[in-house]
């Protein structure tokens, strides 16, 4: 399965690609915003792990973006961002989000995450 | 030579009373420049001033200067009232936000401190576990050998996982700069009612305009209670699924 990562800090990208690699996911690509990972996103994309707080264009407004392209309909998003107020959870959530990480995050909780998605595909 | 006083003091107060005359003459002519003419100067050998027939007339300037100076009064009164509280106004958006400021800076330098414990202790760990490596590599234990290694990219992953402070602290940084920009930017407008250049001269100068794009930061963002935070998101995801 082939992920888009999502991230305008290089630190979170690479952790995030090394924790997908260490659970066996080593089809990866990366994009710095959200303006640069629509233009990278294709029908080949199975996954996309996204942040909200990017220059250009935000996490939310990538989920919204996708949902509107017909291969990016039903495409799992999961969101990992330091936000973790109530009101922006649900905003996420109603963009289009299908599960949501608070920074900072483990292993264990990315990979719980995305097989909860990849076993039950997104609604 | 009581004649002498008398003559000197009526002489002494018809100046006085000239000046003063004169005065108020120039006064009320900026008060009230619409102020209605005064009658003809009478006949004199030296033509006086004329407000000098209006007070023998009773003229309508001296009449209004009272109520006009009490106006004038009135409205600086205003002004004045309206300055303090705007003053105390701006004292205490800029004491709050430099507070705001300062305790996010704080949570950057205990984060930054936080991180670097964890980091140098799972580096401890990770060192131990090379020395045990070692150890049991020399005795030829081929078991235990591959069980610290794993256990060695545990912890090294580990390390990794304790860097996610930079993200955070980067948006607590950018949060504080966005603070600072902010209150640059309606200092210069203050200071622009007084000095119409000092825009001008801010931004000719050398000093970066700060001005940090919202959307990259998240004001809250902290490193503290990341299981509660969790949770809060895992019982909000589970209501909308159910939903």
């Amino acid at each position: 399965m082939k992920f888009l990562v999502v991230d305008d800090s290089a630190t979170m990208r690479r952790i995030v690609v090394n924790s997908l690699q260490r659970i066996g996911y080593a089809d990866i690509v990366e994009a710095e915003d959200g303006l640069d990972a629509l233009n990278k996103y294709d029908a080949s994309i199975g996954f996309v792990v996204t942040d909200w707080n990017m220059p250009n264009m935000t996490g939310t407004e990538l989920v919204q973006a996708l949902r509107q392209r017909d291969d990016g309909r039903t495409v799992p998003v999961l969101m990992v961002t330091a936000r973790s107020v109530r009101e922006d959870i649900i905003t996420a959530l109603e963009a289009g989000v299908n599960n949501y990480i608070v920074k900072p995050f483990t292993p264990q909780v990315l990979k719980e995450k995305i097989d909860s998605l990849i076993v039950a595909p997104a609604a | 030579m009581s004649r002498d006083i008398s003559h000197e003091a009526l002489y002494d107060t018809a100046a006085t009373l000239r000046l003063v005359d004169a005065e108020l003459g120039a006064l009320a002519g900026r008060i009230a420049p619409a102020a209605p003419t005064h009658a003809p100067v009478a006949v004199s050998p030296t033509p006086a001033p004329r407000g000098v027939e209006s007070v023998r007339a009773g003229g309508p300037v001296l009449a209004v200067l009272p109520n006009l100076l009490e106006q004038a009064m009135h409205e600086v009164s205003q002004m004045l009232l309206s300055l303090r509280e705007g003053r105390e106004n701006i004292r205490q958006a800029t004491m709050e936000r430099l507070s705001s400021t300062h305790a996010k800076l704080d949570e950057v330098k205990g984060a930054t401190a936080t991180a670097a414990t964890d980091i140098l202790d799972a580096l401890d760990r990770s060192t131990a576990l090379v020395d045990e490596l070692d150890a049991v590599e020399a005795a030829g234990d081929t078991v235990r050998g591959p069980e610290l290694r794993n256990q060695l990219r545990d912890e090294l992953f580990t390390v990794m996982g304790h860097m996610q402070f930079q993200d955070i602290t980067s948006q607590q940084i950018l949060s504080a700069q966005s603070l600072l920009g902010d209150m640059e930017a309606r200092l210069v407008q203050i200071a622009e009612l007084f000095d119409l250049e000092v825009g001008q001269r801010r931004d000719d100068s050398a000093a970066p305009n700060i001005h940090v794009d919202p959307r990259r930061f998240d004001p809250n963002a902290t490193l503290d209670d990341a299981s509660s935070r969790q949770a809060l998101a895992d019982a909000l995801v589970r209501r909308t699924a159910a939903g």
